[in-house]
């Protein structure tokens, strides 16, 4: 039998213990409900609050684990740093790989968190917990980010959905990435610029019998809503009305609606399509937004794969950047670059890098993060964090808190207080402005 | 309570409103006080105005179809009920026919399902085979706890158990999602928060806890085994292969270092101390071969065996659990809620209620449908929705109550509040107390927790030496066999040579002359038994040193053997003490969460009762601004009353105005005349003066009587018009008085215009201000309703936790799904194509007993769900929680609104066909009977006024596109909230 490896902090377990005590009125005769909720930040006013401020999220997912070294911290000349080159950045003395000339040319709206350890190396588990900012157990699921920004950012007025998953093929169900918040909070997967499924008419119904019936629908509500309204019924009307609209904003999700020459410039490829999709989606109001960029996990060849990909995602990502700051939205936009893990500075026989999850590179842009900043700091060879070291359960913090939620604070789910982020961890507040 | 009840009384009767039969004893049956009149005597009775009477009849029995069957009744069923010629008793007979409905085993199926595997995908174990388990348990009604102890208790190597197994398998193997789980659905409680150090928000659930019952299932993993199957080809599946042994060991992470063990315990229990056994003599799983040849044969344990054991042993919190559970299946709500987090800080909302419940049903041996029919039985089963008192005013709800009652009730809510105030202090002190009870002998069960760690850390050293020792003997024991075959081997191999060289000789001397092929054949042969006879000591030693090899190493493992007991003798002592402290610090235990949940009852109910009174004073605030409301209305009508008779008096004033003004001219007009004329004549004597000056100078002159006649004329036509002059004068200055007194009388007119002006302007600001305060008013009111809508919400959710009132609940998906195929008959034509398909395959005899027929309708109906269940699992997809989430928590979405509008399956179900509704509608020549056709099919109620007369018309002027219309009503009705939820 060995230890349990999860951890959580002592400290924010403590306060937030006390917090329930006394919002729960325990402690003496209590004038509010037992069933209070602390520091519940998806009620009332500051709940609000938070979607007034129409933040939204967006992370580009490196599957199979990007190189660090390949991307944002080179070591050229080193005996792990490989073939290629650094170059100079918009940003002065800020230096990544020569795989980035375009995103170079936009460092300055970038931050690099260059200390990432999350000391796991494996596919899965190292997706889940960059995605989820917990570690996999079995005896508990965690929400995805996406899942958790769409509960927390996502404005339901709009009609759209708030967290949407961008991939080349697209469908695949509903899984279980939101967890406790729900299915309501899971993805929407769309593949080339399909929109979401039943958004049409049936067939045989005309635009006079389409107003009908839903005419008819309402009035029959209605009357029963003057005797008993519920939140159920109340919200179960209106995901009616949510639907009704959705099927009006269905241009929002065709991609060819775009500018040819915004087509051009992003590029005639899936990659290409997908960042300019989310763009158009971000700016329809859509709160989450993943692109997923396949496939870096490059035991082979490493080099030629990264200068095949990294030549893709280079140009597509810093026109994406340069869009969102050029429209004035990246003050409200996050924008995270991630992968389940990075490669190893070892270069293998086959001319490959494998798994390697020790000192790695995220990057970051938009939102309260700060602009042009460098965190972090390998060594000579890449091969340890020497400063500034950050696992998935800090990112995960920060993250959120860079788009205005409070990280530390608990969601009230079915009667449980459930912490949004791991307690053990905490945000980088150094890249936070 | 008494005085309560009794003031309550009269409150009832001053409002008219019917006594609930609950007053009355219902029946006894066979002699004993039954489940359900325990129920209803059970549940708190106090606050009849806050107890909702029973629910319509038509509603009711929606309600129960739904619970017993998934679906909603058809409208024959329906009918039939409100027709039953024996209204008095036909409850209980519906009710027992519904359970024996085939739809009411698909429920438990479909109940069984979900809550021991909580939506998890049949990774292992395929659908039909696990719902073909669940059937059968169904069917034969098996005892819940019998149903969990064989999931427990199941084994890999026998192949009729897989179905059992998948407890295990679906999650994953892993001991820690399977303890978790175990945790929640055997037990209810959640002790997920507990795995790292006791729980951070629930003092009940210890770390201890998870990890007693996690020692039940640890180390397991999933393997996999291969098998032959029936044509002999080779297999391969996963196994659920647990290793369970030893104690779990753990530390808080919030105490790093100090170290805990335990064996298994289950909650409410202490730690299981089994007998100590030398790892070479433990158990080991001893699996049948025969079905699972060449699978790997991983050391099983009897853990899961003791898990059953303790079931056995009356768990409190394991039948409590399941009495939870069943009760929250019929009501939509636990006792203890959410379901698995029973904890001190979390008691039953009625607790005598929980304990009745599960005494009965431990009772009955878990009889599942005893308790679903007794549940249904109850009175407070058949509670309705709304309160007596309750009354919706504008989206909000408000107390409707005359004042007196309105008294009655606060006086007997503050009375009750008072009494529980006072023993509120003695309650916290109590829980205090037990709650440092329960530390110090905790801190007392650590103590022993400690040296216990400590020697069973001496233990560990000790086993793994007799483990190496073990290993090193045997292989000694492996080379004194093969030693041993090397001997045999050779003694055989003398003993063949010997013998063939035997048998040459023989063979030689029945042939003439030496055969020298033989000769040598013979020579060869002796030689080689020399040779290996030679070979024999070296063998011998062999043999003897593998023996004293394996001898000397039998007694040092014997030696580490007594060591091992050395350290089991250390360990006993302390072993007993640590049970004699467990068992403290566990009635200890009891003992706070009895006081605790006691204190936090008294101050729920306070809580509640708080939460009456803040509504009925909001509700007084809505009446209050409402009457304000009507003060300032009126106020503000007088004020436009007092600007209207300004504007009237204005209205009458100006006309004199208008002719004063009119005169002032007319007068100024004839001064002008008048000066004109006055002008005329001064120029015509200054003419005529200028004439007779003329005239004079000329007379000076020429003197004759012409010119002096002339002269004469001229001065006497002078002095005409000079006295005309001063007549003229005159007449100016009589009219300049005229018009000074006119301009005078003009101008005290206008002053009195300009002041009714004045006096207008003022009023008119005034009514202004009083309309504003109107309005002010009518903000508030909104605002006032609004609260008090949100403080009856509260109050709503006390009293349905006081089970009071029944919730109104969302259909679960299956629900949803099966209901919608039932109401559009699709279910039933299904049923009748399998019923008729399997009449062709093997037709019923005329004389088919009863049970024949009614095994047909069941497999019938079990054919026509398994084909629509692609159908019903659309809806689990859309409509359900996720996968391991504990329940199915209610939530919309737009891709639910767009499925049902657009999917297709929906609206094409609601479209006319073989007699459905939508067909009966649009065959119903009489729009009235056709729309209450619709309603009585759908929502399992008459129409109102208001819908029969609009959806009547609807389809009375619904001409050549009834078909569409019928069918954009049903869909209308299958998609309102109503048919989504249910009361």
């Amino acid at each position: 039998m060995g230890l349990a490896h999860y951890a959580c902090g002592s400290r924010e377990h403590g306060l937030n213990r006390r917090q329930f005590l006394q919002r729960s009125g325990l402690s003496g005769v209590a004038g509010t409900a037992i069933a209070g909720g602390l520091g519940s930040l998806t009620t009332g006013f500051a709940a609000e609050q938070l979607k007034a401020q129409d933040m939204r999220l967006v992370v580009f997912n490196m599957h199979g684990g990007l190189s660090q070294l390949e991307s944002w911290d080179p070591k050229p000349g080193t005996k792990t740093g490989g073939p290629c080159r650094s170059i100079p950045t918009s940003v002065p003395g800020t230096h990544v790989s020569d795989l980035l000339p375009y995103t170079a040319k936009q460092m300055h709206h970038l931050c690099v968190l260059r200390g990432v350890n999350t000391s796991e190396d494996d596919h899965g588990k190292g997706a889940y917990m960059m995605l989820t900012g917990r570690r996999q157990t079995a005896a508990a699921e965690y929400p995805q980010i996406g899942a958790v920004a769409a509960r927390m950012l996502n404005d339901e007025s709009r009609g759209l959905p708030g967290h949407i998953v961008v991939t080349p093929g697209g469908g695949g169900g509903k899984g279980n990435e939101a967890a406790y918040l729900g299915p309501k909070y899971s993805s929407i997967s769309l593949g080339g610029s399909k929109p979401p499924p039943n958004t049409t008419k049936p067939d045989g119904i005309n635009d006079e019998a389409e107003l009908r019936r839903h005419d008819f629908r309402r009035r029959l509500n209605a009357e029963f809503l003057t005797r008993r309204r519920t939140a159920i019924t109340d919200a179960y009307t209106h995901s009616y009305e949510q639907a009704l609209r959705l099927m009006e904003r269905r241009d929002v999700f065709d991609v060819s609606k775009e500018p040819q020459a915004d087509q051009d410039r992003y590029g005639k490829h899936d990659l290409g399509r997908q960042c300019l999709m989310a763009r158009r989606l971000l700016e329809n109001g859509v709160s989450f937004v993943q692109v997923t960029h396949s496939n870096y996990d490059t035991h082979n060849d490493n080099f030629n794969f990264h200068i095949e990909q990294l030549g893709e995602f280079d140009k597509a990502f810093a026109t994406f950047v340069a869009d969102l700051s050029d429209r004035g939205m990246l003050e409200k936009t996050l924008v995270v670059v991630l992968s389940e893990f990075g490669r190893t500075p070892n270069i293998n026989l086959y001319y490959g890098r494998d798994h390697w999850s020790k000192a790695w590179s995220i990057v970051m842009a938009g939102g309260k993060v700060a602009r042009g900043a460098v965190y972090g700091k390998t060594n000579d060879e890449g091969t340890e964090v020497v400063d500034g070291k950050v696992d998935h359960g800090d990112l995960f913090h920060t993250y959120l808190q860079a788009v205005g939620i409070d990280s530390t604070q608990s969601i009230a789910v079915d009667g449980r207080q459930l912490p949004i982020a791991d307690p053990a961890a905490a945000p980088v507040w150094k890249v936070l402005t | 309570m008494r005085l309560g009840q009794s003031l309550l009384f009269r409150c009832m009767l001053t409002l008219g409103l019917l006594l609930t039969s609950h007053l009355s004893v219902p029946p006894s049956v066979h002699g004993q006080t039954s489940l359900s009149t325990s129920i209803d005597v059970l549940v708190d009775r106090d606050f009849d105005a806050l107890i909702s009477p029973r629910e319509s009849e038509s509603q009711l029995f929606r309600r129960l179809s739904l619970d017993l069957r998934l679906v909603v009744p058809t409208q024959l069923e329906l009918d039939e009920f409100l027709a039953d010629p024996s209204p008095d008793d036909r409850w209980p007979r519906w009710v027992k026919r519904f359970l024996n409905d085939p739809l009411h085993r698909e429920r438990m199926v479909d109940w069984l399902d979900k809550t021991l595997m909580q939506r998890r995908p049949n990774k292992y174990v395929d659908r039909a085979k696990w719902l073909s388990y669940l059937r059968q348990v169904v069917d034969e009604n098996k005892p819940l706890d019998a149903i969990v102890k064989e999931s427990i208790a199941s084994v890999w190597w026998n192949p009729s158990q897989r179905a059992q197994q998948r407890f295990f398998l679906e999650r994953e193997g892993d001991s820690h999602a399977v303890s978790r789980d175990i945790g929640r659905v055997f037990f209810g409680r959640d002790m997920q928060c507990a795995q790292c150090h006791d729980h951070p928000n629930v003092d009940d659930y210890l770390q201890i806890d998870y990890h007693g019952l996690l020692a039940f299932v640890s180390p397991s993993s999933l393997a996999e085994a291969k098998f032959k199957d029936e044509k002999g080809a080779e297999q391969k599946i996963q196994i659920y292969a647990e290793r369970a042994s030893g104690d779990a060991t753990f530390e808080s992470v919030f105490d790093k270092g100090v170290l805990f063990r335990t064996g298994t315990r289950v909650p409410g229990g202490t730690e299981q101390i089994e007998t100590y056994e030398v790892p070479d003599q433990r158990y080991q799983a001893t699996p049948s071969p025969d079905s699972l040849e060449g699978a790997p044969k991983p050391p099983s344990s009897s853990r899961r065996a003791s898990l059953v054991t303790q079931l056995s042993k009356a768990n409190q919190a394991f039948a409590e659990n399941w009495a939870n559970r069943v009760w929250a299946m019929m009501t939509g709500r636990g006792i203890v809620h959410p379901l698995d987090m029973h904890h001190a800080d979390n008691p039953p909302s009625n607790p005598k209620l929980l304990t009745a419940l599960t005494q009965s049903f431990v009772a009955t041996g878990y009889d599942l449908r005893s308790l679903v029919e007794q549940i249904a039985l109850s009175e407070v089963y058949q509670r309705g929705s709304r309160l007596p008192v309750e009354s919706s005013l504008r989206n909000g709800t408000v107390l409707n109550l005359p004042k007196d009652a309105v008294d009655n009730l606060t006086n007997a809510i503050n009375a009750r509040k008072q009494a529980m105030d006072s023993q509120l202090p003695q309650l916290a002190s109590a829980a205090e107390a037990a709650k440092q009870g329960m530390d110090d002998s905790k801190t007392a069960w650590r103590a022993v927790q400690k040296e216990r760690v400590a020697i069973r850390a001496d233990l560990d050293k000790a086993e793994a030496t007799f483990n190496d020792v073990k290993k090193k003997l045997d292989e000694s024991n492996a080379a004194l066999i093969k030693a041993d075959k090397l001997r045999a081997d050779l003694n055989t191999r003398i003993a063949l040579l010997e013998e063939a060289a035997s048998k040459l000789e023989q063979a030689k001397t029945l042939a003439p002359g030496d055969d020298p092929e033989l000769v040598q054949a013979i020579t060869t042969a002796k030689a080689k038994a020399d040779a290996s006879k030679a070979a024999q000591p070296a063998s011998e030693k062999g043999v003897v040193d593998a023996t004293a090899l394996r001898d000397t190493q039998n007694v040092a493992l014997e030696t580490e053997r007594g060591k091992i007991q050395e350290v089991v003798d250390r360990l006993k002592p302390i072993e007993q003490s640590l049970t004699i402290a467990d068992q403290t610090f566990l009635a200890s235990r009891v003992k706070w969460q009895a006081a605790q949940s006691e204190h936090i009852l008294t101050v729920k109910s306070m809580v509640a009762l708080s939460n009456v009174q803040s509504w009925i004073t909001l509700s007084q605030t809505v009446s209050q601004e409402e009457s304000e409301h009507r003060l300032a209305a009126e106020a503000r009508d007088q004020q436009k009353v007092v600007v209207a008779n300004y504007m009237a008096q204005q209205s009458k004033h100006q006309p004199i105005v208008a002719e004063a003004k009119a005169l002032l001219a007319s007068i100024e007009s004839k001064k002008t005349v008048s000066q004109e004329k006055r002008t005329s004549l001064a120029a015509e004597l200054a003419l005529l003066q200028t004439t007779f000056d003329s005239l004079n100078k000329s007379t000076s002159l020429v003197a004759t009587d012409s010119l002096e006649s002339a002269k004469q004329a001229v001065a006497a036509s002078r002095e005409t018009r000079q006295a005309t002059q001063s007549a003229l004068e005159k007449e100016l200055t009589s009219i300049d008085a005229e018009l000074m007194a006119q301009s005078q009388k003009l101008l005290a007119l206008s002053a009195e215009e300009t002041s009714m002006e004045t006096m207008r302007v003022a009023a008119a600001k005034l009514a202004e201000q009083a309309e504003q305060t109107v309005q002010v008013k009518a903000t508030a009111i909104q605002q006032a309703i609004d609260t008090c809508g949100t403080a009856f919400q509260q109050v709503l959710e006390d009293r349905q936790k006081n089970l009071a009132a029944a919730p109104f609940r969302a259909l679960s998906p299956e629900q949803l799904g099966l209901s919608i195929l039932r109401a559009t008959k699709v279910l039933d034509n299904y049923i009748a194509a399998e019923v008729a398909e399997l009449e062709k395959q093997a037709p019923l005899a005329a004389d088919a007993t009863p049970a024949q027929r009614e095994a047909r309708t069941l497999q019938a109906t079990r054919q026509a769900i398994d084909k629509l269940r692609p159908n019903v699992d659309v809806f689990a997809n859309l409509y359900a929680s996720g996968v391991g989430q504990t329940s199915d928590e209610f939530f919309a979405s737009p891709d639910q609104a767009l499925f049902m509008a657009n999917g297709g399956s929906v609206y094409q179900w609601s479209a006319a066909s073989g007699s459905n509704v939508t067909d009966l509608i649009v065959k119903q020549s009489d729009a009235m009977a056709a729309v209450q056709l619709m309603y009585r099919s759908l929502l399992s109620r008459e129409p109102t006024a208001q819908e029969l007369q609009w959806v009547g018309e609807q389809l009375a002027n619904a001409a050549d596109k009834k078909v569409a219309i019928a069918q954009e009503l049903v869909w209308g009705l299958l998609t309102s909230s109503e048919f989504r939820v249910y009361p």
